[in-house]
């Protein structure tokens, strides 16, 4: 289902200072542009997830992990490597993508539908679900500017999760809302998740790891750390925190 | 081939686009009272202050108050259609870091919206000529031919100003200068007679002064443009959008590190 072979990305850590021809001009002038910095955030990463698999992804913050899930969904291209994913792909690396505060809820689930890939017609059929679930009806046209940020985040996660791709990639948003949003968002999830759908799942809580996933990928520096059953890598995981 | 597939699966984002373009023209008038009725308005009160300097301050005679409005009209939209488009990418990077669609559909949902400000304007242009005396005729229905003309010679503009915005952060202030110099270089304010002998080639060539002359040969002398009218204006859309693709499908990879 999901393939990657040797994903090497790297950054050049100079690139992002210089940006207008007068910076660029005396930039020169000071030496300082010659000097590239590369930074490797991931180095000859692998890996293999088989269709139905819940695959799990740990590691400290800075390690990769988004810079992976990014490469995998198609938002960036590896410097080298070689990628392939069967399927739709739906990514949940924030929420609420595409949203404009200036417009209303209802007109933010268009907008930010489509910017899923989803189209009209699917959205016409999903509106009511959408608020149902988020609870929301009563701010159904109110621009989202005047709501409070647990509400956008759980009009977000409605949306967001109305679909089950082939594919889904979930970077720890599970923590939305209220105790109870969150409840009912997590049994949500769970429904995603066991739904058929291929998951990839970036999380720092060891346990949901351990109990969902079916293979864990641990990242370090960029590298891969450890592969291999969920049991396994967790529990060494575990230990080098102690 | 395969990433020319990619670009235009525009199928399947063709919705994306329109809500992009919905939500510009929706924000645009959102708690103004009047509402879209400005898309009118606006160019309708704009026409009738010019041609009312240009009639008591230069005591414009014949035509001329068309002659100006057409020109206008058309670089006008040029102008707005452009500019709002430099932006477009780098506005964005909030979305191109969070999820994958085809990038070029932001540039070109901004050249959509300027668009259809177009289409009032022309109208507009077109009532109050015949208030000041055009004639309409059935040379009128050629006009959507040189908009969507412009119109796509206008998003290919936009393809390589978008991506160049990008990388650096000076373009829209040279473009803002080089839409100056653009402007008096056109045959808007005044007629194409007046350039020296020598250097009328030159005038003749600018892809926004063909617009305008095709134009202003249907409203203001009645006539159908000669054929070589239509094949400049088709040579200059196409060649402008087919460089500003590849253009901006070449450059789109590396967007990302410049956010």
């Amino acid at each position: 289902m999901i393939t990657a072979e040797n994903i090497v990305m790297e950054f050049d850590l100079n690139r992002g200072k210089v940006r207008s021809l007068k910076e660029r001009l005396f930039a020169k002038v000071d030496n300082e542009l010659k000097v590239k910095k590369p930074f490797r955030a991931l180095n000859g990463v692998s890996l293999h997830v088989n269709k139905g698999e819940i695959f799990g992804i740990i590691g400290n913050n800075g390690a990769g992990k988004s810079t992976l899930l990014k490469i995998l969904s198609g938002i960036m291209k590896p410097t080298s490597g070689y990628v392939k994913v069967k399927g739709t792909i739906a990514p949940m690396i924030e929420l609420g993508t595409g949203f404009d505060f200036e417009l209303s809820a209802l007109e933010n689930v268009y907008l930010g539908g489509a910017v899923l890939g989803y189209s009209k017609k699917f959205i016409d059929s999903k509106v009511k679900e959408i608020f149902d679930f988020s609870e929301l009806w009563d701010f159904k046209d109110v621009p989202i500017k005047y709501f409070s940020s647990g509400m956008v985040a759980r009009l977000a996660f409605s949306v967001s999760t109305i679909v089950v791709p082939d594919v889904l990639i979930i970077d720890e948003i599970l923590s939305v809302g209220d105790m109870a949003f969150q409840k009912k968002s997590y049994e949500r999830m769970q429904e995603l998740m066991f739904g058929g759908s291929t998951v990839i799942y970036v999380s720092h809580d060891i346990h949901s790891l351990y109990k969902m996933c079916n293979n864990v990928l641990w990242l370090e520096k960029g590298e891969v750390r450890a592969i291999g059953p969920a049991k396994q890598v967790c529990d060494e995981y575990m230990q080098t925190i102690k | 081939m395969n990433y020319i597939k990619r670009v235009f699966s525009l199928r399947k984002y063709s919705f994306l686009l329109a809500q992009l373009v919905r939500r510009d023209f929706k924000i645009k008038y959102r708690g103004s009272a009047l509402g879209v009725l400005w898309s009118v308005l606006n160019p309708l009160l704009n026409m009738i202050v010019l041609s009312i300097v240009f009639n008591q301050v230069f005591k414009a005679v014949g035509n001329y108050k068309m002659y100006l409005l057409s020109g206008l009209v058309i670089f006008n939209f040029f102008s707005e259609a452009t500019n709002s488009a430099i932006g477009a990418v780098i506005n964005n990077f909030g979305l191109i870091t969070k999820v994958y669609f085809p990038k070029i559909i932001l540039p070109f949902s901004k050249t959509l919206s300027s668009g259809i400000n177009l289409v009032f304007s022309v109208l507009v242009f077109l009532i109050l000529g015949n208030i000041l005396g055009l004639k309409a005729w059935w040379g009128y229905l050629l006009i959507p031919y040189v908009l969507l003309c412009l119109l796509i010679f206008s998003s290919g503009v936009s393809f390589i100003l978008s991506a160049l915005q990008v990388f650096f952060r000076d373009v829209q202030y040279l473009y803002g200068v080089l839409l100056t110099i653009w402007m008096y270089s056109t045959p808007i304010l005044y007629p194409i007679d007046i350039i020296p002998e020598n250097l009328i080639a030159l005038f003749k060539v600018n892809p926004l002064y063909i617009c305008i002359d095709f134009l202003r040969q249907i409203t203001l002398e009645s006539i159908i443009p000669p054929i070589q009218s239509f094949l400049y204006c088709a040579f200059w859309a196409l060649g402008s959008f087919v460089v500003g693709v590849v253009f901006f499908v070449q450059a789109q990879d590396k967007f990302i590190y410049y956010s």
